[in-house]
């Protein structure tokens, strides 16, 4: 890809893909460091580009990048990030915190990062189950046994 | 109220851009009634775009992410989480460069062969197919890894095979946590061709996270071309509980597979 192209591509779908990690990571500094990781992985799925508009896929990568961000900073102790705010919330608001808590544990230390993207999609971003299948090309039964998984994770956590 | 319920009333921020960008995915959002964006919301998204690409413009953001990238003029490099196998003080210094994704991504480096040691490999029926793991050494040289070798988390590794029959393949590895990484081809979008006859080491090597438990290699093979998603897809809709892929499950689209489990262990 030329450089021509990369700015063409930059110039279309930057912002959005900054506004979203942005969001995810709450610095606008970090954001345009994860979405220069984001354009470098998109360069890898140039091909992809011709056939399909490419926003949907740049979104995921988006995801896909700050959620490895978020894990690394967790790991270190710092995440914060409006993201977590909404599935905290999202997970179940009439829930205690210490499950919200031992929840983004689990979430953000053992869960792969597919199940992750589930859940922010689907907790945090709105995604009905429906709309959160197509965004990961996964069946809505495969989604509904994810978050099953992931439910039953926390709430075992919280017997510990 | 539930949380599926909660999900549907929300307008997820993808789907407002792509109103703006005027790319509107009817694949994703079939379900849903869309409304036209809030017009006050729209004009905040616009500026932001306009302050946004103010702030960085687009000829100094390309030139970061091919600097970032280690690409030079041309960014197309393949093989996402993997390095050159070379010369390992070379991959250290560079491993300090650069993360993506939480992997590491180094320059392309001028490629020499790893030293080969005893071969041991695991063979499909019919000796017509190899895989083999090399891990680089504390003095720089290659160790051909056993099944069931134990590996530490920030070792080296180099994979190469050698298939004398099937033209196809592909090949991935699943740790602990059960996230599946391709290793071959480079990208879901290229032709999984297999070289045939001789013995072919992977452009890049790459270096082990510390992901629990375990890191099972997986090359799964065929006579005819296959899609890489789906395989890939296929293997993390199969995994154990353990994130591991079982002995007795084949792909039913695929010749064979094979699989190369190597421990994890803690750091």
């Amino acid at each position: 890809m030329k450089t021509t192209e990369i700015e063409d591509l930059y110039r279309t779908y930057g912002p959005m893909v900054i506004r979203r990690c942005r969001k995810m990571l709450r610095n606008e500094e970090a954001a345009f460091d994860a979405a220069q990781d984001v354009f470098i992985q998109v360069l890898r799925k140039r091909q992809h580009l011709n056939t399909k508009g490419p926003s949907s896929l740049l979104y995921t990568i988006a995801t896909n990048v700050c959620l490895n961000i978020m894990r690394s900073q967790r790991r270190r102790g710092g995440m914060h990030s409006e993201v977590t705010e909404e599935l905290a919330y999202d997970w179940d608001p009439s829930e205690d915190v210490v499950l919200t808590n031992h929840f983004l544990d689990t979430l953000f230390s053992t869960e792969d990062t597919k199940t992750r993207l589930i859940a922010v999609y689907h907790y945090a971003d709105g995604f009905t189950l429906e709309e959160t299948a197509a965004m990961v090309d996964m069946s809505v039964s495969g989604i509904r046994k994810r978050l099953r998984k992931l439910r039953s994770k926390g709430l075992a956590l919280r017997e510990e | 109220m539930k949380k599926s319920e909660h999900a549907s009333h929300k307008i997820p921020d993808l789907l407002k851009e792509q109103q703006i960008l005027h790319e509107v995915d009817t694949q994703i959002w079939k379900t849903r009634d869309i409304t036209e964006i809030d017009l006050e919301e729209r004009n905040a998204i616009l500026s932001d775009n306009e302050r946004i690409l103010k702030q960085v413009p687009p000829e100094e953001f390309s030139k970061r992410v091919i600097e970032k990238s280690g690409d030079g003029n041309d960014s197309s490099r393949k093989g996402a989480r993997l390095f050159t196998f070379r010369r390992f003080p070379v991959l250290v210094t560079a491993a300090a460069c650069t993360a993506i994704a939480g992997l590491l991504l180094f320059g392309p480096l001028q490629q020499s062969p790893p030293v080969q040691t005893a071969q041991d490999t695991i063979r499909l029926k019919g000796a017509e197919l190899r895989l083999q793991i090399f891990r680089q050494t504390a003095d720089e040289e290659s160790e051909a890894l056993s099944p069931g070798s134990t590996v530490h988390p920030g070792d080296q590794l180099q994979i190469a095979y050698r298939s004398m029959g099937p033209q196809y393949g592909l090949i991935a590895s699943v740790d602990g946590s059960g996230h599946v990484s391709l290793h071959y081809p480079a990208s879901i979008f290229d032709d999984p061709q297999l070289e045939i006859g001789s013995q072919q080491f992977l452009p890049y090597a790459f270096r082990l996270d510390s992901a629990p438990s375990h890191e099972q290699f997986l090359m799964i093979v065929s006579d005819e071309p296959f899609s890489v998603q789906e395989t890939l897809r296929w293997i993390q809709e199969n995994l154990n509980d353990d994130n591991t892929l079982p002995e007795e499950t084949d792909p039913p689209f695929a010749d064979g597979i094979l699989r190369f489990m190597t421990q994890k262990e803690r750091p």
